[in-house]
């Protein structure tokens, strides 16, 4: 480097050409690779009733996807995988003895309207899986009741769903609940999206290797327990303590696995950190004051719109800090 | 256009909404029902074929600068006519359609015919052209309106169609279903000009 030139606030990296050996698929795979407990401790917990649902709707979105693609000529292949992290997504959220043709159906909403109809893997505004969920939730939601699911589970531990019970009883019924099983997973859900424990457990290998960045998590679970504890302080009867928030329904498979989906959420590092504030603090303001149950799914469709925006908060120009010197 | 273009271009060259993307208001929120999406299409074209006639009839009347004024005054005449034949002799679907009877005064397609067509056209012309984009919004609407009772209620005109076991699509029959019904349909339409190597597609 030259000595005499001034002091330089450049950052040195690779070209953009520079290729590292990442591919498509290799991103999905990680993916997977992190759903991987999830999907076995569902396999532990509810037998072969919960890979039912995972194996169909990984099926079901993979032949759309075919289909789709043997119609529609385009370049988003099944062969990037992004239709079997998405199929085992959206199954994570559906109540263990799912129909079948509830399966399929959220599978190819997700896959053809969440995802084929906006030009395929990174082009979609909103996250499909959360698109598939929400369309079934509209149409069907005494279908995707998840303690009507679980009736037969042997657990020693109140049988309703979390969220729901403190809807309907208020914040005292908390008491209820042991927050180690909750964070065990032994808790009322769909067939992965309350087993805490391995969600967290693939989540925090994503951040690891770097697939996924730390902002948003970071973001998101300082969201949920800020606004917690800022409502615990002024609706105490209504707001449940922020480590049942982030211990109970979908909340650590929102913010490991559906906010930080590369195409939706934004991508430099305050963005991504305000993005994971914004979900954080919408989930617990929707559990808190909506009727919906479980605000996850909502949070994470208001605030995928929001990320186009929230990247407008750019970097500084670069030459303009040289020109001040100059 | 002569008079045969101007009798059949609403039908498929120029059908509204999807070729002229406008009256969009009506096309998503009237269309929960076939009943409601054909009402809505032939008031529509009631009020469209006399707009037209009368607007044309005063085209060398009306003074330029007051126009749109003025084509307001005979609309919203004319909407006040259906508006009171509809309670009078359709209550049931006139409360079913509600606020938006009244609101067709405001209707995009029938003041930018107005101001499109009629203003400059001869009467006859004028009337086949109401006629002819009235007779295609009215078909679009009822098309609207049957894919999202079928699908979201499982009955069409009010006629069951599928089983007791069916459970409906509810996701269809409310706001958002109407956006994607809208945007699948403009699409199709889209992609079957386009294979037929038609020019006007709407982007």
């Amino acid at each position: 480097m030259n000595p005499d030139a001034p002091q330089s606030k450049f950052n040195i990296a690779a070209s953009s050409h520079w290729r590292d050996g990442s591919s498509l698929p290799g991103i999905q795979l990680t993916w997977l690779l992190a759903l991987l407990p999830a999907i076995a401790a569902g396999m532990f917990y509810f037998g072969f009733a919960g890979l039912r649902v995972v194996a169909l709707a990984v099926v079901a979105s993979v032949v759309a996807e075919m289909v789709w693609n043997a119609l529609v000529p385009n370049r988003d292949f099944a062969s990037n995988y992004s239709c079997v992290t998405f199929g085992v997504l959206l199954a994570f959220l559906l109540p263990v003895g799912a129909s079948w043709w509830l399966v399929v159906i959220g599978s190819v909403l997700t896959v053809i309207i969440g995802k084929k109809l906006y030009g395929g893997w990174g082009a979609y505004p909103v996250h499909p899986v959360a698109l598939g969920y929400a369309v079934l939730a509209v149409s069907w939601p005494s279908r995707l009741d998840y303690t009507e699911s679980l009736v037969g589970q042997a657990w020693s531990v109140t049988m309703v769903e979390p969220m729901r019970l403190v809807k309907t009883l208020g914040a005292s019924a908390q008491v209820d609940f042991n927050l180690v099983d909750l964070f065990l997973g032994r808790q009322v859900g769909g067939v992965g999206n309350a087993l805490v424990l391995w969600l967290l457990l693939g989540g925090l290998f994503l951040m690891l290797v770097r697939e996924i960045p730390w902002q948003i998590p970071a973001g998101g679970i300082l969201g949920v327990v800020a606004c917690a504890a800022l409502l615990g302080l002024v609706a105490a009867d209504r707001s449940v303590g922020p480590v049942f928030h982030l211990l109970a329904g979908s909340t650590v498979l929102m913010i490991f696995f559906l906010a930080p989906e590369h195409t939706t959420s934004p991508v430099n590092p305050w963005p991504m950190f305000l993005y994971g504030l914004l979900m954080g603090t919408l989930l617990v303001l929707i559990r808190t004051f909506s009727v919906h149950v479980d605000g996850a799914i909502f949070a994470v469709l208001l605030t995928n719109f929001c990320s186009p925006l929230l990247d407008r908060i750019t970097p500084s120009v670069v030459g303009r800090e040289v020109q001040d010197v100059a | 256009m002569n008079f045969r273009q101007t009798l059949t271009h609403g039908l498929w060259r120029d059908l509204p909404p999807f070729r002229m993307v406008l009256g969009l208001c009506p096309t998503l929120a009237v269309t929960a029902t076939a009943e409601n999406g054909l009402g809505m299409g032939i008031a529509v074209t009631f009020v469209l074929i006399f707009s037209n006639m009368f607007i044309s009839l005063l085209r060398k009347v009306i003074p330029d600068k007051v126009r749109i004024a003025s084509y307001i005054v005979v609309i919203a005449t004319l909407v006040v006519i259906v508006e009171l034949a509809m309670k009078a002799f359709f209550f049931p679907l006139s409360q079913q359609l509600g606020i938006y009877i009244p609101l067709i005064v405001v209707n995009c397609i029938i003041l930018g015919r107005a101001e499109a067509f009629a203003s400059r056209n001869p009467v006859h012309l004028s009337m086949a052209d109401g006629l002819s984009v009235g007779l295609g919004f009215s078909i679009s609407l009822t098309l609207v309106g049957s894919i999202r009772e079928i699908l979201g209620v499982g009955t069409w005109f009010g006629m069951a169609v599928f089983p007791d076991s069916f459970e409906p699509f509810g996701f269809m029959v409310q706001a958002p279903g109407a956006f994607l019904c809208l945007g699948l349909l403009l699409g199709l339409m889209n992609a079957w000009s386009r294979r037929r190597g038609e020019f006007f597609i709407q982007t």
